[in-house]
């Protein structure tokens, strides 16, 4: 069957370029897409060891000093601190919050901001550096249970596991500990400097695991110091919680509103709202462009698969009505409706099939000249991940395209097919 | 004879009506991905209110300081005040300098008698913002140049955020508390819409007011700091020799600077410029047309691929037909013709049905898709509806565009298969069935 297939398409060949060079432009354009997608979703299925779920950035803001409201006594060098602790208690107090941490604004989960290190083993210049985040927090409160990080190998640490009563303590993520100590076993003890500045020094007190700063990148390297929150540095921190987990996000979120938006009225605090890192994360993916390149992604992909679609039912369509003699035919011989519905849906497949090399030499084209960006891809990657192997990535986003077009190919067919497999034999040949 | 043509395309959808439907959808599905593309860039690039000098702005709001010995040490940001006066305010041809300072905090209002709090969108400008943009005024006025000078907390509001905050009571002359200060409400203004970004606020107080007013600049020059500058250039000066004196002032400005240089990345830009800027540093706006040409090209060209698929079949089917007229002595040109006309009346068809549907995608899309391409988004406000105004929509060059679109894809849709099916040998067109 597939020989008389092959023999009718070539036959027919003036008819079945414009679907076959359809076919090979949507090839093309859909692999691009799907490359863009399989990156991303492999850079999402990286697991972390952080958990951002139920967790929430309570936003409380001091009134400012031309407001009528303002009351100096409230915010001199001694109340000011004390008034900040005031309202750690009532927050911590609140039902259904099971931990506070204080942060600076700037290394909030999934915010904008950014503030990177370069840090070395050594104060030499020759010594291994790794280049990361570092993340501060006030270690009277409890950062790592807040957003429940974990050892590499998945057990949860609290701030008290490590001893951050040394004012040059540090803690590594595990990529950052692998690229300043390559081949030890363990940094536990072991010196660090500040690349920018030697003279500022740190003593490793603990490995965690790697998390990513966004979910749609790759882990990335860390580096955790603790500075308590004072009368001089408040304006630049942040109050993160966890929820309990019995409680659902949309009600936890009303009744920590509805209650701190009078507990929290301390001296010149007043409390402003309360946002889920969750939601703080999609909202700087989206302020990045990363949301909207997605959705452009997604139109533009169902803009070709609906494109080939409707060439597919349409071609086939009127196909169908100038091979109604040849159909009728078969069926007076002995062909079933599925027999029928068969052959049209194999000639289909084998246009297909035709064009997935030359479209593959194309695609080769892009890949060769570099047009194909690996998303989350970084000079400082320690590790290599399944988009950095090409030729693998190439196989597999090729297949997953070819599936998808059979999708779109099969469902397009069907209506038409359907039809010539209805036809009565006997009108058919009467148009003969 | 056109008249004819059409009434023969109606016959025809009348007579293979799933085929056509499919051809109408498919040219459909075109029109209506390119004029979504297309009412997108004509919002963001025409005259549209509160933005109706576009085509007359100049906009500069990016530094960047090298240190001349030791190259690769770069600081970019925004500008200064000073460096704005210095580089612009002495240019001639122009009218006005709009600026904003870029103050990110969060603004909340504080409704008097009650415990909400309600987050709005506050701009920090000066007096030439209201000049730059002219805003429909609907009670009181701008707030004055004296307002600026003495730092009065002095504020225009939007008529919508007027009428939430004192109901039918007029706004003008009343306080409102913006993050616990107190600001006089000196005029209402009709709406700006979120898409016209540069003016876009629900509050508009003078930038002196600002707590960030008196860090003005930052880095080891004066020409960093907080600033952006929409330019307006008078209506008879030549906008082109104004940006062309503006890039010089910044080169000598650079010159006087023993140990740095300074430049505005290329800028002030034309309007449009602005609005396809990114942070690169080396900007070649030559290739971004072309990255969007392509883009549209991609748009028009699957689907044309696919209608040129099926026109194609269509015409197998009327060889017959084309063999007895050009028998008769039909020229080659008048079949095409025929083709051509009888296909513009589905690509016609297709065109009003896409048009319909851009106008339901762009509804549905609208908080995020005047966005694309931008690489660094604006979020909508959480308490900010994104309102496509009618007139943005149904206007003539909105038509226009949709026209134009329907007579490209119809000759990229139709012109190769009517040239196939009209150049066929007589004998064989008889001959088919």
């Amino acid at each position: 069957m597939l020989k008389i297939i092959c023999k009718q398409l070539l036959n027919r060949w003036g008819s079945n370029v414009w679907i076959s060079m359809e076919l090979l432009l949507v090839f093309c354009l859909v692999w691009y897409m799907t490359d863009y997608f399989f990156v991303l979703q492999y850079n999402r299925s990286i697991p972390l060891c952080r958990d951002v779920s139920h967790t929430w950035l309570v936003d409380v803001a001091q009134i400012p000093e031309l407001s009528p409201a303002y009351r100096p006594a409230e915010s001199d060098s001694a109340t000011l601190p004390a008034n900040f602790d005031r309202v750690l208690d009532r927050i911590r107090n609140c039902e259904g919050v099971e931990e506070l941490a204080v942060m600076n604004r700037g290394d909030l989960p999934g915010a904008g901001s950014y503030y990177g290190w370069m840090l070395k083993s050594s104060p030499d210049s020759v010594s291994p550096s790794a280049g990361g985040q570092r993340i501060c927090f006030d270690p009277r409160t409890d950062y790592f249970h807040v957003f429940r990080i974990t050892t590499p190998d998945g057990k949860p640490v609290s701030v008290s596991d490590f001893d951050f009563s040394d004012p040059k303590a540090i803690v590594l993520s595990r990529s950052a500990q692998n690229s300043l100590f390559p081949g030890e076993h363990t940094a536990i003890d072991k010196g660090l400097y500040n690349g920018m500045d030697t003279e500022q020094s740190f003593v490793v007190k603990g490995v965690v695991g790697d998390v990513k700063r966004f979910d749609y990148q790759r882990p990335q390297k860390n580096f955790y110091v603790a500075e308590r929150a004072g009368y001089s540095n408040i304006d630049r921190k942040s109050i993160v919680i966890r929820s309990s987990s019995s409680v659902s996000d949309a009600r936890f979120r009303q009744l920590f509103s509805e209650k701190m938006k009078k507990e929290l009225r301390i001296g010149n605090f007043y409390f402003k709202r309360i946002r889920s890192l969750e939601s703080l994360e999609k909202e700087t993916e989206a302020l990045f462009g990363v949301t909207n390149n997605y959705r452009v992604r997604v139109a533009l992909m169902l803009f070709f698969l609906l494109n080939i679609m409707l060439c597919v039912v349409g071609t086939f369509w009127y196909r169908i009505r100038q091979r109604r003699e040849e159909i009728g035919l078969r069926m007076a011989l002995g062909s079933t409706h599925a027999s029928v519905r068969r052959l049209l849906y194999v000639e289909g497949l084998c246009l297909l099939a035709v064009v997935v090399v030359p479209a593959m030499l194309i695609e080769g084209q892009f890949v060769y000249l570099g047009m194909i960006d690996t998303l989350g891809k970084s000079s400082q990657d320690s590790q290599v991940y399944l988009p950095d192997r090409l030729l693998l990535r190439f196989i597999l986003t090729n297949v997953i395209t070819f599936v998808l077009l059979v999708a779109a190919i099969l469902v397009a067919i069907w209506l038409p097919a359907d039809k010539a497999s209805r036809m009565a034999p006997a009108e058919a040949l009467h148009d003969e | 004879m056109i008249r004819l043509y059409f009434k023969q395309a109606w016959n025809l959808i009348r007579q293979e009506r799933l085929f056509s439907s499919v051809y109408i959808l498919g040219t459909g599905l075109s029109i209506s991905m390119v004029m979504v593309l297309s009412i997108v860039f004509y919002i963001r690039l025409a005259d549209i209110y509160p933005e109706t000098n576009r085509s007359r702005i100049l906009i500069a709001e990016r530094s960047r300081v090298e240190e001349r010995n030791r190259p690769g040490y770069v600081s970019t940001g925004y500008l200064s005040e000073s460096i704005i006066r210095t580089c612009l305010g002495s240019l001639e041809g122009v009218e006005a300098i709009a600026l904003e300072l870029n103050d990110r905090s969060d603004f909340y209002v504080q409704p008097a008698g009650k415990e909400t709090q309600l987050p709005v969108a506050a701009k920090f400008v000066n007096t030439d913002f209201w000049k730059v943009f002219p805003f429909r005024f609907t009670g009181g006025q701008p707030f004055t140049e004296a307002d600026q000078l003495s730092r009065l907390p002095t504020v225009v509001i939007a008529q919508s955020l007027a009428r939430r905050l004192f109901g039918d009571e007029d706004a003008v002359g009343q306080y409102i508390s913006l993050n616990f200060r107190q600001y006089k409400v000196c005029g209402t203004v009709q709406d700006a819409s979120f898409l016209t970004s540069r003016s876009y606020a629900q509050l508009w107080i003078p930038y002196t007011v600002s707590e960030s007013y008196q860090q003005d600049t930052w880095g080891d020059t004066s020409a960093q700091g907080s600033y952006f500058a929409s330019v307006l250039v008078a209506p008879d000066a030549d906008i082109e020799k104004v940006k062309q004196a503006a890039e010089a002032n910044v080169q000598r400005y650079s010159n006087t600077l023993p140990d740095y240089t300074f430049s505005m990345m290329g800028q002030p830009d034309y309007y449009w410029q602005s609005v396809l800027r990114t942070w690169d540093d080396n900007i070649d706006f030559g290739k971004l047309i072309l990255q969007y040409a392509l883009v549209f090209l991609i748009l028009l060209l699957v689907p044309a691929v696919s209608l040129s698929g099926m026109t194609d079949s269509r015409m197998e089917r009327r060889l017959a037909e084309m063999g007895v007229r050009r028998a008769f002595g039909a020229p080659v040109g008048a079949l095409m013709k025929q083709i051509l006309s009888e296909n513009l009346f589905f690509t016609l068809l297709g065109g009003l049905l896409g048009l319909l549907f851009s106008y339901l995608l762009l509804f549905l899309t609208r908080d995020w898709v005047m966005q694309i391409g931008i690489s660094f988004v604006e979020i909508v406000h959480e308490d900010a509806e994104v309102v496509i105004p009618a007139s943005m929509l149904m206007n003539y060059t909105v038509f226009g565009i949709a026209l134009a679109v329907c007579f490209v894809l119809n000759l990229l849709s139709a012109l190769i298969p009517a040239w196939r099916a009209s150049r066929r040998q007589i004998i064989y067109s008889l001959n088919a069935k």
